[in-house]
């Protein structure tokens, strides 16, 4: 009988409420552990996913006008720019293999021109996306925005614009302490000023 | 069986150590792959924002080599540059092993090439082998460029216009791996494993970017400076010379001068000082003379310097031959409204005096379409207004006065409605005296280089002046503007400034 009950033997309560104890402690600290550093790491992840989002927007906008012929905004808060049509075709989309530059050339009134027409190219939100619209073909260049606007000014000479984006990591439930982030964009144009 | 006993007690101490590895490799492996996938992330952020830095500087380097370019053009040094016969390829240029030192502009079936990344000219010319920097980051940006006339013709003033194409490549610093901002790809086009233009394989992931500018010959302006005289300068009462530019936000409001945004180029020149004593008061710009020191100087903010020597252009009356302006109106006396016409064809009036007294009133009208309305006036006595009478231009009115004698501006004085110096023009012919005794600011350029100018009254200049001598008081000033510069009438170019940008995104 005593063999019998030495072959059954396990722990006492007490060994299994100290290994729980501790097991729950050192679990408990590696959950904890893991939640953090996954939410530090969500928390950088989106720092940089909307610092992307920042700089594209900001360098969009400033590639088209810097080339731009003419800005204006209107009551939508949507700036629209034209460009000279540069290339002999696909104005809209050009690619090294199926556009080529045209020649410039003098307009009526002694300016320089390249192809005939222009190419228009819209910025805007749609929902909380930012949009690029060349030619009515519209696509999504950042998401998260929350607001757009482009200050009033004289558009003949520069473009100042701001665009908002929402937080992407948020730890408190709502907007969180930080309401969003907004980038300012001041791009003075070239072509305008060359024309006055 | 005590021994048994003792045995059953100690194997489930075995198997516990063996579950404590499991459990520790378990939570390592899963520390190690959070530890991993955490750097890995953030190693492509890096990456992506290497990317978009260098994207920039490529832009950086682009600009850089325009600005060679433009250098080029406007000192005539050529040094490097190289001429090659031919039209202007699309891909960079491949000189031979002697290609022609440049000389010049191109000739209109010929183009100007400079790089700092091709073997011939590292071996002919020395050109350092690309621009490095320091820091984090990429550290190399080659550029190369080209000049061309691009076919276009001579522009109305007989000036060609050149073509400038710059390519900037900046190498993108990390491994060739595609940008985790997905959006970023269709922006940014960086060659990961080739160049996109050439599609040849390249040794590291770099950023490319090309700009084409025109540049237009400007003509050299008569209107260098605020104040050109042949003789002295007077100022007192505490009036100051200084400078705005009318075509820029920044330093003027509305084109018109804001002693906010006031700038420091209100130079003042004369070829011979004589007694000229600006009695310490301010001039924002440089004061070069020759001839005697030009005496309590303390305020000039510039730098004074001597001698000064130019040629100041003498003025002339304009030379219309019988039926070439309205003969209707001969003389202006009383309140009197003139029309005006187009640029290439200006309403023309020849007068034998403009004297206006009382609260008459001389109006230059614009065109009731709103364009451009252009006048031109020859005064051949003298030029007056006394009392409350005034002479006003409408905005986008633009005036041109040949005057034969005295001008005496008082009362009213003149109203440059449009408030752009360019817009009037008075030409002094001859030896007389002009005098501005308004309290009103005078917008305008008065080329007058035999005239005795003297400007009270409180009222300043707005533009700038040519004259034999100036006296400023009442607390007169001038201000200067910038815009002008480009404005002369002497077709030699000065230099070449921007018509047209544009970035070529294929």
């Amino acid at each position: 009988m005593i063999a019998l009950r030495n072959a059954r033997q396990g722990f006492t309560l007490v060994e299994m409420l100290m290994t729980l104890g501790c097991s729950s402690v050192v679990l408990t600290a590696l959950v904890l552990g893991g939640v953090a550093l996954q939410r530090s790491f969500a928390a950088v992840e989106g720092y940089s996913v909307a610092e992307g989002d920042q700089l594209r927007v900001s360098d969009y906008i400033a590639m088209d006008v810097r080339r731009a012929l003419t800005a204006s905004v209107d009551g939508n808060n949507v700036l629209t720019v034209t460009i000279p049509n540069y290339y002999d075709a696909n104005n809209n989309d050009p690619r090294w293999s199926n556009a080529h530059a045209v020649a410039p050339s003098f307009d009526a009134n002694g300016m320089i021109q390249y192809g005939a027409g222009t190419t228009t190219i819209k910025y805007y939100q749609s929902a909380s996306n930012f949009i690029r619209e060349v030619n009515g073909t519209p696509t999504t260049i950042a998401r998260n925005v929350s607001a757009f606007a482009v200050t009033p000014q004289d558009l003949t000479s520069s473009v100042s614009c701001s665009i908002t984006f929402n937080p992407t990591f948020t730890y408190l439930p709502g907007p969180g302490p930080v309401a969003g982030t907004t980038i300012y964009s001041n791009t003075f144009l070239r072509n305008a000023t060359a024309r006055q | 069986m005590q021994q048994r006993a003792s045995n059953m007690k100690t194997n489930p101490s075995t198997n516990e150590r063996g579950a404590i590895l499991l459990t520790v490799l378990l939570t390592v492996t899963i520390l190690t792959m959070l530890c991993f996938t955490s750097l890995y992330i953030a190693s492509q952020n890096a990456n992506a924002t290497a990317q978009a830095a260098s994207w920039q500087q490529a832009l950086g380097g682009a600009e850089s080599a325009v600005d060679q370019a433009i250098a080029a053009l406007n000192t005539g040094t050529w040094t490097n540059w190289i001429t090659i016969t031919g039209s202007l390829p699309n891909l960079q240029p491949q000189p031979g092993a002697t290609p022609a030192a440049a000389s010049g502009p191109p000739a209109s079936n010929q183009y100007n090439y400079l790089s700092n990344s091709i073997t011939p000219q590292l071996a002919q010319y020395n050109v350092a082998n690309a621009l490095t920097t320091n820091g984090e980051g990429n550290s190399l940006v080659s550029v190369w460029t080209t000049i061309d006339t691009a076919g276009l013709p001579l522009d109305s003033n007989g000036n060609q216009w050149y073509r400038i194409r710059a390519t900037g490549t900046a190498a993108a610093a990390g491994p060739p791996r595609v940008s985790n901002q997905g959006l970023d790809s269709s922006l940014r086009k960086i060659g990961l494993r080739f160049d996109r233009k050439t599609s040849n394989a390249i040794s590291s992931p770099q950023a490319t970017r090309t700009i084409e500018v025109i540049v237009q010959g400007l003509a050299q302006s008569i209107w260098v400076r605020g104040i050109t005289l042949k003789n002295t300068i007077s100022m007192s009462g505490g009036g100051v010379i200084d400078s705005f530019n009318s075509s820029d936000p920044f330093k003027s409001t509305n084109g018109a001068y804001d002693v906010t945004k006031r700038q420091s180029h209100g130079d003042v020149a004369t070829t011979s000082s004589g007694n000229s004593n600006l009695n310490n008061t301010y001039v924002y710009g440089n004061l070069a003379y020759s001839g005697s020191a030009v005496k309590n100087t303390t305020n000039v903010q510039g730098t004074i310097s001597t001698p000064f020597n130019t040629s100041i252009p003498s003025t002339s009356d304009p030379s219309w031959t019988s039926g070439m302006w309205n003969s209707s109106i001969t003389q202006v006396t009383g309140t009197t409204t003139l029309t005006g016409g187009t640029q290439s064809s200006p309403a023309r009036y020849k007068l034998s005096q403009i004297n206006i007294s009382g609260s008459n009133v001389l109006t230059l009208t614009a065109n009731s379409d709103g364009t451009d309305t252009y006048f031109e006036i020859w005064i051949t006595g003298k030029m007056t207004t006394s009392g409350n009478a005034y002479i006003t231009q409408d905005p986008k009115v633009h005036v041109t006065y040949w005057v034969d004698d005295d001008i005496s501006l008082s009362g009213g004085s003149y109203v440059n409605r449009g408030g752009v110096a360019a817009d009037l023009v008075i030409n002094g012919i001859g030896t007389h005296n002009f005098t501005d005794s308004g309290g009103a600011t005078l917008t305008a350029v008065i080329d007058a280089p035999g005239y005795n100018i003297t400007i009270s009254g409180g009222g300043s200049v707005s533009g700038a002046v040519i004259a034999n001598t100036l006296n400023l008081s009442g607390g007169s000033g001038l201000h200067y503007d910038e815009a002008l510069n480009t404005n002369g009438t002497n077709s030699a170019i000065g230099n070449y400034a921007f018509a047209s940008w544009f970035e070529d995104t294929r």
